[in-house]
């Protein structure tokens, strides 16, 4: 059986017409069937694609591919996955593309901190704050965004207020850290020709998504 | 794309349609169907496609959901289970498991300025309390997975002032921390924030 689109004829015989109908009904099964629930399904969801494991797949979803100097506007709600810079990107009608996904895209391990929770995404903050007066002040610094209940993970490094002066070491701790900001001292190591520094951090945790 | 327009009409044939009149019409009825169905399937004849392609999916063939993050809900899981969800304010992609939504991709991702061959880039982090007892002190942590390769980079932070500290050793499973305590006040044990970044093949 194939699909035809020149018959019947105005001169075929009518006992013809029964099995033309059933071969082209074949057809559509058949063709609509490698991605859509069709005739073994309800039907409250003929025409629903299906998952991958009865797809003519993997999945019945296939995004544009080709070179990223190829994406334009399109049906809003269209993916595309470039072949040379390895993206995926989101298309809308009003050719904004959306920069959704890349091979080179940095993906946090789930196997240090907790794994991450349900409907949250990670959310990183960073700043430089100065200067600031070297000694035993605690300093606070807030996050725009305030994380989920856990506390983020916090880095700081000290960068000099004085460059010219290279004998000294500055050094920043994180005292401690809660989801909406952290307290950190300053202290150095040298001639005491530092007495300020600035603070360069940076937060890791999750908020929700 | 086509427009079938009024080339598809679901009044005829009626009762009352002359049977002559029917060859046209069902050559008309399958020249619709192909090209309906030829915008996202291949398909033979009027759809563009070949016989042997029937039914396969076109490039593009695929399409989000598409509205303002807000109106996103997975919530009926039977028929929405591995869904696509395009959010047109924030520009994130979801797709929705069984029982919950994951962000699947957003334009604030971090991409690495190196390809990871075959492999992913991967940022694992942690807080380990480590003894602080001598001058200097030796502290092994455990990223808690294997790189590929030994990782390109970690970070350290102290949570107690006055120590000076560095990375000693590192491998693709773990590091190496020597501190040394320069005071003042008492030398305790200290909280170690890490952060490392490398390549994994496959998965993670």
């Amino acid at each position: 059986m194939t699909w035809v689109e020149n018959k019947p004829q105005a001169n075929d015989p009518l006992r013809e017409i029964a099995d033309l109908l059933r071969s082209q009904k074949s057809e559509i099964s058949v063709g609509v069937g490698k991605h859509f629930f069709w005739t073994e399904s309800s039907g409250a969801s003929a025409g629903e694609p299906r998952l991958s494991l009865g797809s003519n797949g993997p999945g019945s979803a296939r995004a544009f591919y080709g070179a990223q100097s190829a994406l334009s506007a399109q049906p809003s709600g269209k993916l595309f996955v470039t072949s040379d810079t390895s993206r995926l990107y989101g298309l809308t009608s009003s050719a904004t593309t959306m920069l959704l996904g890349s091979a080179q895209a940095i993906i946090s391990g789930g196997t240090s901190e907790a794994t991450l929770p349900n409907n949250t995404r990670w959310h990183v903050e960073s700043g430089r704050t100065g200067p600031l007066t070297i000694g035993t002040t605690l300093y606070n610094q807030n996050f725009t965004t305030p994380y989920a209940a856990a506390a983020p993970l916090v880095h700081a490094q000290a960068g000099s207020n004085n460059p010219s002066v290279t004998t000294d070491v500055l050094m920043v701790s994180v005292l401690s850290a809660n989801s909406s900001g952290f307290s950190y001292q300053l202290a150095r190591i040298g001639v005491n020709a530092n007495n300020s520094a600035f603070v360069y951090w940076r937060s890791t945790g999750t908020v929700a998504l | 794309m086509a427009n079938l327009g009024s080339a598809w009409t679901e009044t005829i044939p009626s009762d009352a349609s002359i049977v002559g009149h029917e060859p046209p019409h069902l050559r008309s009825v399958w020249t619709s169907i192909a090209l309906g169905l030829g915008t996202n399937l291949f398909w033979p004849e009027s759809g563009g496609g070949s016989q042997a392609s029937l039914g396969d999916l076109r490039l593009g063939g695929s399409r989000a959901f598409y509205d303002v993050a807000s109106q996103s809900s997975s919530a009926d899981t039977t028929r929405q289970l591995a869904r696509a969800f395009l959010a047109s304010d924030t520009s994130r992609l979801f797709v929705y498991e069984s029982d919950r939504t994951l962000l699947a991709g957003t334009p604030y991702l971090i991409e690495h300025g190196t390809a990871a061959g075959r492999g992913v880039w991967v940022e694992t982090r942690g807080q380990t309390l480590v003894s602080s007892a001598g001058t200097p002190s030796l502290a092994t942590i455990s990223f808690g997975l294997v790189y590929d390769a030994t990782p390109t980079t970690v970070f350290t932070t102290f949570s107690q002032r006055s120590f000076t500290h560095f990375v000693s050793a590192l491998t693709a499973g773990g590091f190496v921390s020597e501190f040394s305590f320069t005071g003042p006040g008492a030398q305790s044990d200290v909280t170690i924030a890490w952060t490392s970044a490398g390549t994994i093949a496959g998965a993670v």
